[in-house]
């Protein structure tokens, strides 16, 4: 069992609440580039999605980084990033293939999401709860509730 | 007299706007009137303790009861109740 | 510098030049920001008896230093420059993410100045600015410009542009960033128009610093706390939209009908919040750092009113709705999908439009002028073509252009418009609420609500409980309101903040992000110094105490119908209270002593 960080996006508003959290917690000023979670608008529709690095079990940029840099540790839910271990050869940025992973010139490194130590700035400053850090044996509860619910009414109906 | 609901209030009350047939002399008896026809949730939203909800706005004719009698405010035939929660807009 | 980058962009359209200059500390700490460095500005550099169309006239685009930070709701920026429609100072605020990514580029307000030979647009991606050719994009439509200038320069880029309307310098155009969010009052759009500016696109890099950043964020938490735990802020809104107050200022008596015609609309229900959220309303949206989430993302599947886009709020619901006669949600959706497209001020369009109703209802206009068109009360189909053709300036729509005042005067009858300093009145009856009456008269830039929105303690009960029927310390609540206003303006606030938190809050983020102490006093007193300012442009563009007056309708003509039939607004009574509490003389006029004091001389 393992926390995993779920979206919402039907409840995400696009007020980018915490990309705006996400750079400040590590970096404690406003900086747009710096944060490790992007919000995705489409204006005329009023749809807005957050994304960031899902920590895939099977990471593609943890298989084809060199040194180990980003690397999985063994039960846990994270794709974890050292720097030490860094070269910028910014391969975890083409191999990622949801484009979570990035890399920032002004502090030579590369960005992804790493769950604030537990804590998830993002999910305590999201005010619509579009984003939540649950355990993954119930992060689809709801949307599995709901759509159940939608059957219920059919068959109650009929 | 005609009692309205609005915003999330219509959804405690399952209406609109009811004609109510009961005697209530005062919005205070009313109140415990709508608690007994649409249960509790409605009427504390309305009133906690004897004292009206800060954060609901109740009209009699248009004025707010808080500069008429409060709780006491008293209730005839012709009257239009009109409750609200607190709302905004610009 | 904290909070603020310390950059001024100064772009001139005629000469091409591009420079940048350090901001001043002292005016940035008087003044604050977004709209109090704009006016500072713009009041600096330009003779308030300019002609708003002449290149000598000036654009200000200022965010403030809440704008690009977490601060709940803090993502706004403001618009100065001179009136086309009032010939007073025109100041404009709008949400959506362009104001934080102007701030990210690296500055706290970009002034244009002059006039492009040709259509241009403006292209700034941090120090790299652009004056480029937009000859391709003029005539767009602003869904349709904003994507290709993202094509264009970013497919990030946060564009701020004008419409036709704008371009047709159509007296009440707006300028919309984020294809629905609105710089919309005061003819901003048109003043972008004469300068041959179609857009403005950004992209940013720059870090926003934090003076005490564990101080602020405590700061901040606290803000967001007190927001949630508000109903109205924390739920209510988001729930609703504020189109939620159509229902409560009917059943209050107050919502003005068939242009202030009378105070009450029997189907207002079928425009309300509730029925919105029913019927047309995809989801909530949210402004960059927003908290609250009022913004109503909606879509009218099917039928020729079919469209998509935001709204309506309450005022544009109010002004395409009651005001004229209109209870069909669906015809007023789209004609403020319209006005977002075109870029034209949702309240002032509607509200034109009523008053053109009014003048064909009394035979003033008459089916020769309208081309055979039927301007009807009610007549729904007439508001969304009118709204088409304002926008293009086609056959009437020409004359609307004008705003509903000269386009009033044209036919004979000026009385019929319902405006202050011309620009039309928004959607409550100062006749059944008397305070938000002495704002309509006294707003600096004309009729105006939300820059001294007294309706929230005289209607909303957020905070005082005060009688909306009675004139008693309405003119201390106004004046409150109106500084308190000026100051989250010029912060890059939103004034929805003030549903959860007060002066307090507002002085402590302030203080912790900029490092500059601002007491609740100096934050109110910062206001106080803007409102005086622009008052003292105005007066200076001859503007006088006879333009603090509402029209006379509403001093004479009682509400017919609803629960404030028979009351009539009372503001000359309330004027000279007003002015004293200003310290001003009884012209209207501020007093040395009270310039001293807010270091104005």
């Amino acid at each position: 069992m393992s926390r995993v960080l779920m979206i919402h996006p039907d409840k995400c508003t696009g007020c980018h609440n915490c990309s705006l959290a996400c750079g400040f917690a590590h970096e404690g000023q406003f900086r747009p580039t710096a944060t490790r979670i992007h919000v995705y608008t489409w204006d005329q529709e009023g749809f807005s999605v957050p994304l960031m690095c899902q920590q895939c079990d099977d990471a593609s940029c943890a298989n084809v980084c060199p040194t180990n840099a980003l690397h999985r540790v063994k039960g846990q839910a994270l794709v974890e990033y050292d720097r030490t271990k860094c070269i910028g050869c910014r391969m975890c940025v083409i191999a990622c293939p949801f484009g979570s992973a990035a890399y920032d010139a002004l502090t030579e490194s590369i960005l992804k999401c790493d769950t604030c130590a537990g804590d998830p700035a993002c999910v305590r400053a999201c005010p619509t709860a579009a984003i939540e850090f649950v355990d993954d044996s119930v992060a689809t509860r709801g949307r599995k509730k709901a759509f159940a619910t939608k059957l219920k009414a059919v068959f109650e109906e009929g | 007299m005609v009692v309205k609901y609005f915003a999330d209030i219509r959804k405690l009350t399952g209406c609109e706007a009811e004609t109510w047939n009961a005697a209530a002399p005062s919005l205070r008896t009313l109140v415990r009137q709508l608690g007994e026809r649409h249960g509790a949730p409605l009427r504390d939203r309305v009133a906690q303790r004897e004292e009206l909800s800060s954060t609901i706005i109740v009209l009699v004719n248009g004025q707010n009861v808080e500069h008429l009698r409060g709780l006491d405010t008293p209730l005839g035939d012709d009257d239009v109740v009109a409750i609200f929660p607190m709302v905004a807009g610009g | 510098m904290f909070g603020w980058t310390g950059k001024i962009l100064r772009v001139n359209l005629t000469t091409g030049a591009i420079s940048k200059e350090n901001a001043d500390p002292t005016m940035l700490a008087e003044f604050i920001g977004a709209r109090g460095l704009a006016t500072r500005l713009f009041c600096n550099e330009v003779d308030a008896n300019v002609d708003a169309f002449s290149p000598d006239n000036k654009l200000i685009f200022s965010p403030g230093p809440f704008t690009g930070t977490f601060a709940p709701s803090g993502g706004r920026y403001h618009v100065v420059t001179k009136s086309p429609l009032t010939g007073g100072l025109a100041g404009a605020n709008s949400g959506g993410s362009f104001g934080p990514e102007l701030k990210y580029a690296g500055y706290d307000a970009l002034i244009v100045e002059g006039k492009a030979e040709r259509p241009v647009y403006l292209w700034i991606k941090d120090d790299v600015v652009e004056i480029r050719d937009a000859s391709a994009l003029w005539g767009k439509w602003v869904p349709e410009t904003t994507e290709l200038v993202r094509k264009a320069t970013d497919e990030e880029a946060k564009v701020a542009c004008i419409g036709p309307a704008g371009e047709n310098r159509v007296l009440i155009a707006a300028i919309m960033n984020e294809m629905s969010r609105a710089a919309g009052r005061g003819g901003v759009g048109a003043v972008m128009g004469s300068k041959n500016l179609k857009a403005v696109a950004v992209v940013g890099s720059k870090p926003i610093k934090v003076a005490d950043p564990k101080g602020f964020e405590a700061a901040v938490i606290k803000g967001r706390e007190l927001l949630k735990a508000h109903p109205v802020g924390g739920a209510g809104l988001k729930a609703y939209g504020t189109d939620v107050l159509v229902n409560i200022l009917n059943e209050t008596g107050a919502l003005p009908t068939r242009n202030f015609q009378d105070g009450f609309f029997p189907t207002a229900n079928k425009v309300g919040g509730e029925s919105l959220a029913a019927e047309i309303l995809t989801r909530a949206k949210g402004c960059f750092s927003c908290y609250i989430s009022c913004g109503r993302a909606t879509k009218v599947s099917s039928g020729k009113f079919k469209g998509e886009g935001e709204g309506p709020e309450y005022e544009a619901a109010w002004s395409m709705g009651p005001d004229c006669g209109i209870d069909n949600l669906q015809a007023i959706a789209k004609t403020n999908y319209l006005c977002n497209e075109l870029g034209i001020d949702s309240i002032s369009m509607g509200a034109t439009v009523a008053c053109a109703m009014d003048l064909f209802q009394a035979g003033y206009l008459t089916s020769k002028d309208t081309g055979g068109m039927d301007l009807s009360f009610g007549n729904a189909d007439t508001l969304v073509e009118l709204t088409r053709m304002t926008g293009l300036r086609e056959g009437l729509g020409d004359q609307l252009a004008l705003g509903s005042y000269r386009f009033a005067e044209l036919y004979g009858h000026p009385e019929f418009s319902m405006t202050v300093k011309k620009q039309e009145i928004p959607a409550y009856d100062p006749r059944g609420v008397q305070g938000i009456g002495l704002q309509y008269a006294t707003c600096n830039r004309g009729g105006c609500h939300v820059k001294g929105y007294t309706i929230a303690v005289e209607v909303l009960g957020n905070g005082a409980k005060l009688d909306p029927r009675t004139t008693k310390d309405k003119p201390y609540w106004v004046k409150l309101f109106q500084d308190l206003t000026a100051a989250i303006d010029a912060s890059g606030g939103c004034i929805f903040g003030t549903f959860g938190m007060g002066g307090d809050e507002y002085a402590a983020m302030i203080s912790t992000l900029t490092g500059v102490t601002y007491t609740t006093e100096d934050y109110l007193r910062a206001g106080e110094r803007i409102w005086n300012l622009e008052r003292q442009f105005n007066l200076r563009a001859g503007l006088t105490k006879a333009d603090d007056a509402l029209p006379v309708r509403l001093t004479t003509q009682p509400i017919r119908t609803g629960p404030a039939k028979g009351e009539l607004s009372h503001v000359p009574e309330m004027l000279p209270e007003y002015y004293a509490l200003r310290g001003w003389d009884a012209e209207g006029r501020p007093t040395p002593e009270r310039l001293t004091q807010l270091h104005l001389v």
